[in-house]
């Protein structure tokens, strides 16, 4: 008799392994100027890159700025904190 | 988010118009008026009291959840990164101290630029979430005095933003 075949259940390890979002949230004192300058600086984004993610923070009420691993979308968060913005962790 | 402030100078209107910040090779020179470093430097009492009162919006402001849907994580990642968060703003305001309390000519790093800019920054988020700041709109419903206030605040953070972009 053929033993049954057991599928190991992954999705835990799958969870583990997705790529972490950062969302940036938009505020009402935050200047249009000062955000542009921000993504530019801590992601080296072109000026164009910039002011489109800035715009959709502002119309949309929030963008994803970067995604990879927890590690460093973590310590980009904690750098957007110091400089102001309002950033958060999601999954992908 | 809010556009650009316009410029709402404290003390002589002749000064009004005139850059605050300017570009020269690697180095920012700064041309405050003592009058408005006097002002500015009310920005560290603010911030300084903000760190002794927790039930404060201001403090909720600067300190704002990472993990929306996850306490645990949330406090996890305060935990681990919010002593670093809380050095590198003191680092901030011992720069953006000494920018304000001298009365020389002062010529700043990009580095201690972007010290003073995020100090700026803080003290204008710390300044609109104890006015009650929710949306934009509420920016033209506040009280004249605080309204002028913020934006003068905003008016000096766009000078230095628009040099410190310049070496980008």
């Amino acid at each position: 008799m053929a033993l049954p075949v057991i599928t190991p259940d992954t999705h835990e390890d799958q969870d583990l392994d997705r790529p972490w979002q950062v969302v940036v949230w938009n505020d009402p004192v935050n200047t249009m100027t000062y955000v542009v300058y921000v993504f530019r600086k801590l992601f080296g984004f072109n000026e164009m890159k910039a002011t489109e993610l800035m715009l959709q923070v502002h119309h949309d009420g929030r963008a994803i700025v970067s995604d990879g691993p927890r590690e460093k979308t973590e310590l980009e968060c904690y750098r957007l904190h110091s400089h102001g913005l309002w950033a958060t962790m999601e999954k992908v | 988010m809010l556009p650009a402030s316009q410029p709402r100078p404290v003390g002589d209107d002749g000064e009004g118009l005139k850059p605050r910040f300017r570009r020269k090779g690697d180095s920012i020179i700064v041309n405050l008026p003592a009058e408005e470093r006097g002002v500015l430097a009310q920005v560290l009492d603010l911030l300084a009291d903000v760190e002794r009162v927790e039930d404060d919006p201001a403090y909720r402001r600067l300190k704002v959840p990472v993990y929306l849907d996850d306490a645990e994580a949330n406090e996890e990642w305060w935990r681990l990164m919010g002593d670093e968060l809380d050095q590198s703003r003191a680092h901030d305001r011992a720069v953006y101290r000494g920018l304000m309390e001298t009365n020389d000519r002062v010529v700043l790093s990009d580095a201690e630029g972007d010290a003073v800019l995020r100090v700026l920054n803080e003290g204008r988020l710390a300044f609109a979430a104890r006015l009650k700041l929710e949306v934009e709109e509420d920016h033209d419903q506040l009280p004249e005095a605080d309204r002028a206030a913020l934006d003068f605040l905003g008016w000096i953070l766009e000078d230095l933003t628009v040099v410190l972009m310049q070496a980008l």
